[in-house]
């Protein structure tokens, strides 16, 4: 942190409105067919006039993030009308379902509800009927469909999977080249070396195309693999994606071709859901550099997939219930760690009942939950980037000028920055709004640690509304050494906590942070100005949600419905 | 359906999302990638090498042009 360079004008609460921000750094959720929600997704960026400046995405949000890199828009991906060609496959006279294996697919989902009977009841004849029914489905498969090629079983067996990825990583190479093949039929030889084999990810280094990152597993040394132009600049996008998607035991373990003389056949992939589903951290550093580039903030629009409603302990968990349930937390419950540690990542929580597997989906049923999904990023893009600041921004700085009022006139040219923290699951306070000196604005406070005033405002019992706070190394609650960590600037600190009632007890939920280059302590002195202060601190609890508060109100309504 | 000789469907620009990048950032990025290319590919470094000169005369001209505008 470093002093101003200039002095702030004073702001008042008619403070000019803020634009939307044209730009962010966008990650797509994994979630096999329920990804299809992230068509409602871009429909909202395009809408809100969001531009994206690179994408990521992991498994079902890999496909997402690759088409849209290429250029392809919501509308190519899933048509708003009812006309039959309703989505990219089946313009490309494709189904998800062919790509596939019609005889493998017919073949699960005959044999999965047999599979989950079988491991309820647990009975030897369950089981033998289970093989009779495979083997009956699978000559029949073949006879329907009149197709050649390893039965599912047996790949199962030789190549660890259920279905084959071919066909898919074929389809999605002749999506990405008809694309760049529309935007420059000459980008294979364009400012190249050598001429491109298949869409590598250099390739989509272009203007008119946006920095993608993928990301997998490496199943040989067990990391995380990120798939982007400056790590992997030569490597197959169809082939990463693919590798990126492949769920294990459904689809096969996949190698990533390298367009490079003499290069040796690299690891093998799986899932890149299974180390990271929402890879927020893989934008991170480029996020960082584009921002000094540009001279902006540029927040990371995270897409995350969830279940409407959420278990807790109502239902039995039978078996049926369990094994959907553990797939389920592998894939997207281990997201929140990583989240809490990057700053400036508005998470977009899109709730659906489509579930992983549902790959023959509906017209119907995709284009609701894709105007479910586009209606809550909507409402949920446009409080964060435009309501929420604007309104929150005007609050505080009319809290500043009140607290200007207690100061001695000596101190009437005092910079003042007001803060608004929201309490974390994991106990610390993150940054919500601020006003002035925001590039400032610590992202996180520790309670454990450095910030006095927090963990200040955590120990006052019962209505302790304001805490007073004293800086210097002979102040309360502050060692020396924390003391060297304080900006030079900073000289006064005032924190008022925040409470919400939850089932008739108090909880903290925020902190108001008042910093300055002066003493502040002289403006509590005035009983009836502090209580007054408190009072303003504690109407700005609205401003601590991620969503508008009727958002909020309608999905657990909705959750509540369908438990019902 | 499904087999490989069949003709696609053209692209219809009003599917295309039209996002462009900022022209700083994509001169950036392309420098960037070139540089990562060549250290990529060495048997080719003599061909990357007269790529990143181009594109650093094209950095240096667009560094004397108007920042981009947009965010908050």
């Amino acid at each position: 942190m470093t002093a101003p360079a200039e002095v702030e004008a004073e702001a008042d609460a008619t403070e000019p409105a803020k634009a939307v921000p044209r730009y962010a750094y966008v990650v797509f959720q994994g979630g096999g067919a329920a990804g299809v929600v992230h068509v409602g997704a871009l429909r909202a960026l395009q809408a809100l006039g969001i531009q994206p400046l690179g994408v990521a995405g992991a498994s079902a949000g890999a496909i997402v993030a690759a088409l849209v890199a290429a250029g392809y828009g919501p509308d190519a991906i899933v048509a708003r009308d009812a006309r039959c060609d309703w989505n990219i496959f089946r313009r490309n006279q494709e189904s998800p379902i062919f790509l596939l294996g019609n005889h493998d697919w017919l073949l699960l989902r005959l044999l999965l509800p047999l599979l989950l009977v079988s491991l309820a009841v647990g009975q030897l004849g369950t089981l033998a009927l289970l093989v009779a029914a495979g083997s009956v489905t699978w000559l029949a498969s073949r006879i329907i469909f009149l197709r050649g090629g390893m039965p599912a079983p047996l790949r199962l067996l030789v190549r660890l999977a259920w279905f084959p990825s071919a066909r898919g990583r074929d389809f999605l190479e002749m999506l990405l080249s008809r694309a760049l093949d529309a935007a420059n039929p000459r980008w294979r030889t364009r400012d190249q070396a050598r001429e491109a084999p298949f869409v590598r990810f250099i390739d989509l280094i272009d203007d008119r195309f946006l920095p993608l990152r993928v990301i997998a597993t490496d199943i040989d040394s067990g990391r995380m693999q990120v798939f982007d132009a400056t790590r992997t600049p030569f490597h197959s996008v169809a082939d990463a994606v693919i590798a990126s998607m492949s769920i294990p035991l459904v689809f096969p373990p996949a190698r990533v071709r390298e367009d490079r003389a003499g290069a040796a056949p690299g690891p093998r992939f799986v899932d890149g859901g299974l180390l990271s589903n929402l890879p927020v951290a893989a934008l991170a550093s480029q996020r960082r550099s584009s921002e000094r580039l540009l001279g902006l903030r540029i927040p990371i629009i995270a897409f995350a997939i969830e279940e409407p409603g959420s278990h807790k302990g109502e239902q039995r968990l039978w078996i049926w219930r369990y094994l959907p349930r553990v797939l389920r937390t592998g894939i997207f419950g281990s997201q929140a760690e990583a989240l809490a540690l990057i700053p400036g990542v508005i998470v977009v929580k899109l709730a659906t009942d489509i579930e992983l597997t549902r790959f023959d989906l509906d017209r119907t049923t995709a284009q609701d939950a894709i105007a479910d999904a586009e209606d809550r990023a909507k409402r949920v893009l446009s409080w964060r980037l435009v309501e929420r600041p604007q309104a929150a921004s005007a609050a505080l700085a009319a809290f500043a000028a009140e607290v200007r009022k207690g100061l001695d006139p000596a101190d009437a040219g005092a910079h003042l920055r007001a803060s608004l923290y929201r309490l974390t699951d994991d106990e610390e306070l993150a940054v919500a709004e601020s006003w002035n000196r925001e590039a400032d604005a610590d992202a996180v406070l520790s309670l454990g640690g450095f910030s006095p005033v927090a963990r200040a405002v955590v120990a006052a019992e019962g209505p302790a509304h304001v805490v007073v706070k004293g800086l210097g190394p002979d102040a309360m609650f502050m060692r020396a050494d924390e003391h060297r960590l304080l900006p030079d600037w900073l000289h006064g600190q005032l924190g008022f906590p925040i409470f919400t009632d939850s089932g008739g007890s108090r909880r903290l939920a925020g902190l108001l942070l008042v910093e300055a280059d002066r003493s502040l302590e002289a403006v509590l002195g005035n009983e009836v100005r502090a209580a007054g202060l408190q009072g303003r601190a504690q109407g700005m609890a609205p401003f601590l949600a991620d969503a508008p508060p009727e958002a909020e109100a309608k999905v657990e309504a909705e959750a509540e419905s369908r438990k019902e | 359906m499904a087999e490989t000789d069949k003709e696609p469907p053209t692209l219809d620009a009003a599917e295309l999302t039209g996002w462009r990048l900022p022209p700083r950032l994509a001169k950036g990025q392309r420098f960037v990638a070139t540089m990562a290319a060549q250290r990529h590919d060495p048997e080719h470094a003599e061909a990357y090498a007269d790529l990143l000169k181009a594109q650093a005369e094209q950095l240096d001209k667009a560094a004397g042009t108007a920042p981009d505008d947009g965010g908050s």
